[in-house]
């Protein structure tokens, strides 16, 4: 594929995957998948617990690498990214895990203050970045607590706080209502919601398709690692 | 600042055991290399106190004349090494004994003065070593009009070459104990890397660098050098008073010999390699961790 090319066509796309493939062992978890998403788009994939939607994140934000196929984000080719510039490309990013990733020590504060901290800004504005965003996600009575202390939802919660709180440009959450009641879920796709509205752009895995009913977006179906039309 | 000493505490007191083992030995490895160095120090004091009391003398045979005296002078000092030739007469000498032996009154009684006269050679600061001594103490004796050449305190050239081994010696243990004390810092920072390993994902995974998540690490690895240094040294400081104050009762009151502490310089330097010590073992330990 011409790179000169693929800027030109994805001059609005902010998410490009040509032909991805991804084997565990033998095993392939994802089969030659492409699919373009254009910038600000609200994008879910949806399918069955292990159709490979968590392999296909992992791959986005480069926590492990394609077997074969490319994928650029914000024009940035995948298979070229220096190590280097890996922590720079992922603050573009924001992620909510399928499993939170929470730290254990770290304070609820810390844990979302630490997006912040690792791209050097100032202890006053993650003071109050950190705390506004808690108190969007109704957790600011929690923030000195730890993670074990929190029930499953809360820790989700954090895991959304932490991946906004940089805005970032693009946000992937994995079942980010996995854990949640139905009143908590929709807090959480009302956020989500609202920095898709600010210009983020929003991809979503889940396998409840219930969700999308109330907030529509574009649906990309997946089952065993292949896009169903 | 405060922050990140808070946030060091914190990790700290996570790892309680690992990390005490770790100061309780670089504290260790600091008190034994600074006790030899304090004991070489003060034991090289002793010897350069005593050396700068050198001095050959030089008996001269009884009823020598006045020409013949000037001559072996003037031989004495056309010798390489010499910076002093005292003459001290027979009567002179006699002097200096009755003063040294005050009370004793059968000195008075002596009808004849049977001390040789003799030269005090004193020694240029060069020639302060043994073999040059010997050599010169030889050469006068071969002088003509000479009797006897005095030099002695044999016993001091051993203890000198004692303490240039045990020099040798501590110079030895030291890295030994450099070395171990590393060793146990790479272990502990490895063990403390390996515990943080999944936070350390994280940390990646929302776009942190390397720097910032080695920081922690360093800190921790130049805390214990500190901490274990600090300690080490105001261990070896309250030992070294306690000797000191029961030496000093009975030595030093006497005038003999006094102890004196590390140098200000030499504690900084023990303390800044404890510190290195602290970086060296994060370092390695460090590196080869993120390597992966
Ligand atoms: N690290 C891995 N090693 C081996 N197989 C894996 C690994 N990660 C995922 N898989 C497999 O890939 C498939 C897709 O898993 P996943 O992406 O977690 O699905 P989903 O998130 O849609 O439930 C599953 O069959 C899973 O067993
Ligand atoms: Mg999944």
């Amino acid at each position: 594929m011409d790179d000169k090319l693929v800027e030109d066509i994805s001059k609005d796309s902010i998410v490009r995957v040509f032909h991805l493939y991804k084997r565990f062992g033998g095993k392939c978890a994802l089969y030659d998948l492409s699919f373009d998403i254009k910038r600000n788009e609200f994008v879910y994939f949806i399918g069955p617990s292990g159709a490979g939607k968590s392999t296909l994140f992992e791959l986005l934000y480069k926590k492990i690498d394609a077997s074969e196929g490319q994928i650029l984000v914000d024009g940035i080719n995948y298979s070229r990214l220096s190590k280097k510039k890996v922590p720079f490309l992922r603050r573009k990013i924001g992620v909510v895990f399928q499993d939170f990733k929470l730290i254990p020590t770290k304070t609820v504060f810390e844990n979302v203050a630490l997006v912040l901290e690792v791209s050097g800004k100032k202890k006053s504005y993650i003071q109050k970045k950190v705390r506004s965003v808690l108190r969007i996600i109704g957790l600011e009575s929690k923030k000195d607590s730890y993670p074990v202390g929190l029930s499953g939802g809360e820790q989700q919660r954090v895991a959304v706080a932490r991946a906004v709180v940089g805005e970032p440009q693009i946000i992937f959450a994995d079942e980010p209502t996995g854990s949640l009641d139905s009143e908590s879920a929709e807090t959480i796709m009302d956020l989500l919601k609202s920095f898709h509205i600010k210009g983020a752009t929003v991809i979503v895995a889940t396998h409840d398709s219930g969700l999308i009913e109330k907030t529509g977006g574009r649906i990309i179906n997946l089952k065993d690692g292949r896009i169903i039309m | 600042m405060f922050y990140y000493l808070n946030q060091t505490l914190r990790d700290f007191k996570n790892n309680k055991f690992l990390n005490t083992v770790t100061v309780v030995t670089i504290c260790f490895s600091v008190l034994i290399i600074s006790s030899l160095l304090l004991f070489v120090e003060n034991a090289n004091n002793i010897i350069t106190s005593f050396k700068d009391e050198i001095r050959i003398i030089t008996y001269l045979d009884k009823g020598i004349s006045e020409t013949k005296k000037d001559d072996v002078r003037r031989k004495i000092e056309k010798l390489g090494g010499v910076s002093d030739v005292v003459y001290i007469s027979s009567n002179k000498a006699l002097e200096i004994l009755k003063t040294q032996m005050k009370n004793q009154t059968y000195l008075d009684d002596l009808k004849e003065n049977l001390l040789p006269a003799s030269f005090e050679i004193y020694l240029t600061k060069k020639s302060h070593n043994w073999e040059g001594i010997k050599k010169l103490a030889l050469k006068i004796e071969k002088l003509s009009a000479v009797d006897e050449v005095e030099y002695g305190k044999s016993w001091l050239e051993k203890f000198s070459s004692l303490i240039s081994l045990f020099r040798f010696v501590s110079i030895g243990m030291g890295s030994v104990f450099f070395m171990v004390s590393i060793f146990i810092i790479i272990n502990t920072i490895r063990l403390s890397l390996y515990s943080r390993r999944k936070e350390i994902e994280i940390m990646r995974l929302v776009g942190a660098e390397d720097w910032f998540i080695k920081r922690p690490f360093y800190y921790e690895g130049v805390f214990q050098g500190t901490i274990g240094g600090i300690i080490g040294l105001m261990l070896l400081f309250i030992m070294f008073l306690t000797f000191n104050s029961n030496f000093e009762a009975d030595f030093s009151s006497q005038g003999f010999i006094q102890i004196n502490f590390l140098s200000l310089e030499v504690l900084l330097e023990i303390l800044f390699c404890s510190v290195f010590a602290g970086w060296l073992g994060c370092y390695i330990s460090v590196r080869q961790f993120l390597k992966k």
